[in-house]
């Protein structure tokens, strides 16, 4: 089922835009145009990753690797592609990487039990019949119930409505069609309707 | 959004002109003209439609209400933010060219490994250069014993000797003997090469070394003791063997306690090579080695530890008293 909220959000890129000047000064390094290019990339980045990782220094060391495989990446950088998407595949390629390493799986099944404390957290308050979440207690609980979705679906979540990003430009990020993406960008939301219960019904049928 | 390709999307109004045809004269829209062209050309021309028809249900705008009050709700959380140092140093080495990569920021769990074969390679290689290159003279300074605390007799060889008698000033004695503190607290000093703090209820003797003259052995029987060199010590090995373990020092500031359980090797400043069952092990500095008796293992936990083990306190009053 095709969700009519899968419209283009708003451009929540316009802060990344950089002078075409910038863009083709890049692939030549030019350490003016990195300043510029790690000043408007580096906190959608490394916010990206810390969402999708959650601990702080492994999301330096991944973002650390993200912005030095890009410096490496630059001098092929094709000034006339859309940078943003580019970006954030080469950040999400990293953060795949690291979800399919052993390093992972280890503290993986670690946190297990800690995953578990949160879930059952997460649902006694879904129960409270008279819940009327605020807006900042509200994206504290979306918060939550975003960690606990399936990677694939996480990061489809955090391109779309973090980033602002097309489905076709996630897509081309996942290597998945845009159809696909759609898809699982409406199952992700069906899920955190799912999750948050009826604490959020509440609040959405009472705005 | 700059590079995206073109989404084709048909209003009603679109679709009822597509069906009815246009009106005579009537100019389309050019870019609706070519949206529809391009739809038209890569065959998205009936997925697009369906796909306009489905957004336009009156009945689903509930649901559209309901994601964009998730999607705002996942907007309007908590960005987090970087340390600004970290930032900082990310900058300059992305602007100046990743001349190297940065140091790991996070201790990696299984890390140990590699570190530890390298510690222990460099270890034996430093005990390997010793043995082939020292060359100095046999030691020649006087041992000092002196009271630091207690009233009671000390036993040095086979005299007992009287607080009066060894007093802060101490006793010097060209051969080290068995030393017995019994109740009291000792410092015993070789040189100016290292200062050692016999703690109560302690016993230790030396140990003629074969085949290396040069080097200061002694036995720690029993009790603890507190030992700092100077960090540019350039002095004689120094080994100090319990009933466990064989301690190598140079240049550091560390406490070893003996007891019922096997041995403690505490380490403060520096580093050691801790020996036993036919292994070195290097011991880092704030670190605590623990021996366990006969052979049933060891463990390694940080220094202090917590207050817990009694030789903590006594060593840091040492080193402050340093």
């Amino acid at each position: 089922m095709q969700d009519p909220s899968l419209e283009e959000t708003e451009d929540q890129g316009a802060a990344l835009e950089l002078s075409t000047e910038v863009l083709q000064a890049l692939p030549q390094l030019d350490p003016e145009a990195l300043a510029q290019f790690f000043d408007a990339y580096f906190d959608r980045v490394y916010g990206y990753v810390r969402r999708l990782v959650r601990d702080e220094h492994l999301t330096e060391d991944l973002t650390q690797d993200i912005f030095l495989h890009i410096h490496r990446a630059l001098p092929s950088y094709d000034p006339a592609r859309d940078l943003r998407p580019w970006v954030f595949t080469i950040a999400t390629n990293k953060v795949r990487d690291f979800w399919r390493s052993r390093r992972h799986r280890d503290s993986q099944r670690e946190k297990s039990v800690e995953k578990e404390a949160v879930a059952e957290t997460l649902s006694a308050g879904s129960e409270r019949p008279d819940s009327r979440m605020d807006g900042q207690e509200l994206s504290v609980q979306v918060r939550s119930a975003v960690d606990e979705l399936p990677e694939g679906m996480r990061v489809t979540v955090m391109l779309r409505a973090y980033e602002g990003l097309s489905f076709e430009a996630i897509g081309a990020i996942l290597d998945r069609n845009e159809v696909a993406v759609r898809k699982r960008y409406s199952r992700a939301l069906e899920t955190l309707r799912g999750s948050l219960g009826s604490a959020y019904r509440s609040r959405v049928e009472g705005s | 959004m700059a590079g995206d390709r073109f989404e084709p999307e048909l209003s009603e109004a679109e679709i009822a002109r597509l069906a009815g045809g246009m009106e005579s004269g009537a100019q389309a829209d050019p870019a609706f003209r070519d949206r529809l062209r391009s739809a038209f050309v890569a065959g998205e021309l009936e997925s697009s439609v369906k796909r306009r028809s489905r957004e336009a249900v009156p009945g689903r705008k509930a649901d559209s209400l309901e994601a964009r009050d998730l999607e705002r709700a996942l907007r309007n959380s908590p960005e987090p933010a970087a340390r600004e140092a970290y930032r900082s140093d990310l900058r300059t080495r992305f602007v100046q060219g990743f001349p190297t990569r940065m140091r790991e920021v996070r201790p990696r769990r299984r890390s140990w490994s590699p570190v530890l074969v390298g510690t222990l390679a460099a270890a034996a290689a430093l005990v390997l250069g010793f043995r082939l290159l020292w060359t100095s003279p046999a030691p020649t300074a006087l041992w000092r014993v002196a009271f630091l605390e207690g009233t009671g007799p000390v036993r040095v060889g086979d005299r007992d000797l009287a607080p009066l008698h060894l007093d802060r000033a101490g006793e010097r004695f060209a051969e080290l003997a068995v030393l017995e503190s019994h109740k009291n607290r000792l410092a015993l000093t070789w040189g100016d090469h290292l200062r050692m703090d016999v703690l109560p209820q302690t016993v230790i003797e030396p140990v003629q070394v074969e085949g290396d003259q040069s080097a200061l052995e002694l036995r720690l029987v029993q009790g603890e003791i507190l030992f700092e060199t100077s960090p540019d010590y350039d002095g004689p090995p120094i080994h100090v063997t319990t009933p466990d373990s064989m301690v190598r020092i140079t240049g550091t500031c560390l406490g070893i306690l003996v007891f019922d359980g096997g041995t403690c090797v505490c380490v403060e400043n520096g580093s050691v090579d801790v020996s036993y069952g036919g292994e070195s092990h290097s011991v880092p500095h704030e670190t605590t080695h623990l021996i366990l008796q006969d052979g049933q293992g060891s463990k390694v936990v940080p220094f202090p530890a917590h207050g817990a083990d009694p030789h903590v306190d006594p060593l840091r009053e040492f080193v402050r008293y340093h």
